[in-house]
């Protein structure tokens, strides 16, 4: 069985000639299903560059990228859309909900673009609510939900999808102690329940969780600490 | 579904800033019903003066001087003139009328009012004019042998000048010359451009006397037998006049019949109507540009949300229909809203005038606001499709 991500020589440079910033020099990784993989680094060693170009959100100057047996290189931007919607849930440090949006219709968001149904589309976000423990809080805007409960209705959206992987890029970053325990508690539920999950960290404590660790500087794999 | 969706996006953006959404809309508004407005009253002018020449009849023929071309002398139209327009040399003609008008001040009481057109005459030109009487009675053949200082006012003169007052009978006075007003004429209404009821009649030598003086006519006003009758009748006063004025070249007059007026007046109103509606078109484009204006600050302030639904799969065709969808939305409430501010607007006389709503305009105003939002919005649509994730989603 092929790995979920796999990943061989990728190179991503910023700006040309003499400014160039390159971010990722021949970044080597191997995913396989049902991981659970902690990236960690100092900032500029090219970590988020990585996981943006996992979640398909950027795309590497060279290299190979295969997310579930499929090449996305020659992907154009539509197929890559759809290749963020089926395959990849997301979560950002900043939360990235939408604004003057309820809970539900924030996680209903990728359902929508998927084109399901509103009645199964509100069966599956509600669910997906109930798994991060909120569903009392479904027609609360952003600004009425507190960091971390707005970090579990983005968790919610990235897993409502049943994506082949979760990509965390520091999801407990702006988090107090209290509501990073419940958000780690709930990826690592995600975890036992059989799904793929990739994060990005500073916090050795929180990169304890995760099966294996990986260390990123200057855009290489420095080594793998399992 | 999707479009559904997608649409149900746009009117929640729409709604999230109401008075942005309102004060764009505002703008289209006062352009489609600027639009309709402008329109229907120059219609209402140009159908309005096709009713009061068509009330003049349809046999009618006016002569008038023609101004003096280099080279050439002007024989002024002469009460003989007019008398030797009806006789047996000119069997369609029936009546002619010589016609003398001036402007005149006229008071009564305390009060003084301009009248724009004070008219010397005959009997023969209220019966050429259909003008009827209200009030009093008209002048006669008599009066105008004696130059009775005698006049016959009209609608607008008699409200004007004497409010609540029953002018026949009374003294009035023209540029300080006392006329007793004999009677009222039946008002015609407006025709647009200048009111037919601003006017006063006197006898033609009361008129010359008084306030002209015996120089050129005016104008003759003649009358042929029936419609039918008018080419003839034009045909033989063209003779008369020109073996009276030994006319050779260019005559040194000009005969207009009804149609010609009709023409003539028609395309000033045109000209009117096009200027007016072009003024309408302006704001409309000035609207237009506010969308896109208020389009781009909504997808410049909404650059992050436009990242995080890229993040979660939008395509960048449902990222374009949702900003096209509001654009568009925006100017078809816009130009719904000013359908009804331009229909109900056009109900109302407008500067003595009353629109006549011209429904193709309707369409076309209508049409065209919904085409605004399509184009004025796609430039700030497709900028926002464009944008690449994570360009958005970085965006602060």
């Amino acid at each position: 069985m092929s790995p979920v991500i796999e990943v061989r020589n990728l190179r991503k440079t910023y700006g040309s000639g003499d400014t160039a910033v390159h971010a990722l020099r021949g970044l080597d990784l191997t995913v396989e299903k049902g991981e659970y993989i902690a990236i960690m680094g100092a900032s500029g060693s090219g970590k988020s560059t990585l996981l943006n170009i996992l979640g398909c959100l950027d795309v590497p100057t060279s290299g190979k990228y295969l997310l579930d047996g499929i090449d996305t290189g020659d992907f154009d931007e539509e197929q890559l859309s759809l290749l963020r919607n089926r395959k990849i849930g997301f979560v950002f440090q900043s939360f990235n909900l939408v604004p003057r949006t309820t809970a539900l219709a924030n996680v209903e968001l990728p359902l929508v673009y998927a084109g399901i149904r509103r009645a199964q589309r509100r069966e599956r976000a509600l669910a997906a609510l109930d798994l991060v423990g909120l569903s009392d809080r479904t027609h609360h805007r952003p600004n009425e939900l507190s960091g971390g409960q707005q970090q579990r209705v983005a968790i919610a959206r990235a897993l409502v999808t049943s994506p082949a992987i979760v990509l965390a890029d520091e999801p407990t970053g702006n988090l107090d102690t209290d509501s990073s325990r419940e958000v780690l508690g709930i990826l690592d539920r995600l975890h036992a329940s059989g799904r793929t999950v990739v994060l990005i960290t500073h916090e050795d404590e929180v990169a304890a969780h995760a099966m294996r660790t990986v260390r990123v500087v200057d855009g290489r794999v420095a080594g793998v600490l399992v | 579904m999707r479009v559904v969706e997608i649409a149900a996006f746009a009117v929640r953006g729409l709604t999230a800033n109401k008075m942005r959404s309102g004060l764009t809309t505002l703008g289209i508004l006062i352009g489609v019903a600027s639009v309709i407005l402008l329109i229907a009253v120059g219609n209402g002018a140009s159908s309005s003066v096709q009713q009061s020449i068509a009330g003049l009849g349809t046999n009618i023929l006016t002569i008038s001087p023609q101004r003096a071309q280099p080279g050439s002398t002007v024989k002024p139209l002469t009460t003989a003139d007019a008398a030797a327009l009806v006789g047996p040399d000119s069997p369609d003609v029936k009546y002619a009328s010589p016609v003398v008008s001036v402007q005149a001040t006229a008071g009564f009481g305390g009060t003084s009012y301009p009248i724009s057109q004070f008219i010397g005459t005959d009997p023969r030109y209220f019966d050429t004019t259909n003008s009827g009487v209200a009030q009093g009675n008209l002048f006669s053949d008599n009066d105008v042998q004696q130059a009775r200082k005698v006049v016959v006012i009209g609608a607008t003169v008699a409200t004007q000048l004497f409010p609540g007052v029953d002018p026949v009978g009374k003294s009035m006075l023209v540029n300080n010359i006392p006329f007793t007003v004999v009677g009222v004429l039946a008002a015609k209404g407006s025709s647009g451009l200048q009111d037919a009821d601003d006017m006063a009649v006197a006898p033609l030598t009361t008129t010359q006397n008084a306030l002209t003086g015996y120089g050129s006519l005016t104008q003759i006003v003649v009358q042929a037998r029936s419609a039918d009758a008018l080419p003839n009748a034009s045909a033989q006063v063209t003779t008369i006049l020109n073996g009276r004025h030994k006319v050779t070249g260019t005559p040194d007059y000009r005969i207009l019949s009804q149609d010609q007026l009709l023409t003539a007046r028609t395309a000033t109103t045109e000209t009117f109507t096009v200027l007016l509606a072009s003024v309408a078109a302006i704001s409309l484009l000035v609207g237009g540009i506010g969308i896109t204006n208020i389009m781009l600050v909504t997808v410049t302030e909404r650059i992050r949300e436009i990242g995080i639904r890229k993040a979660v799969g939008a395509p960048r065709s449902s990222i374009l229909g949702q900003f096209l969808i509001e654009a568009t939305l925006l100017s078809l409430f816009g130009g719904a809203l000013g359908v009804a501010a331009g229909v109900i607007g056009s109900r109302f006389t407008i500067a003595g005038i009353q629109p006549v709503l011209v429904p193709s305009s309707v369409l076309l105003a209508f049409a065209v606001s919904a085409l605004i939002g399509l184009f004025f919005g796609s430039y700030p649509a497709s900028r926002a499709a464009k944008l690449r994730p994570i360009e958005a989603l970085r965006h602060e």
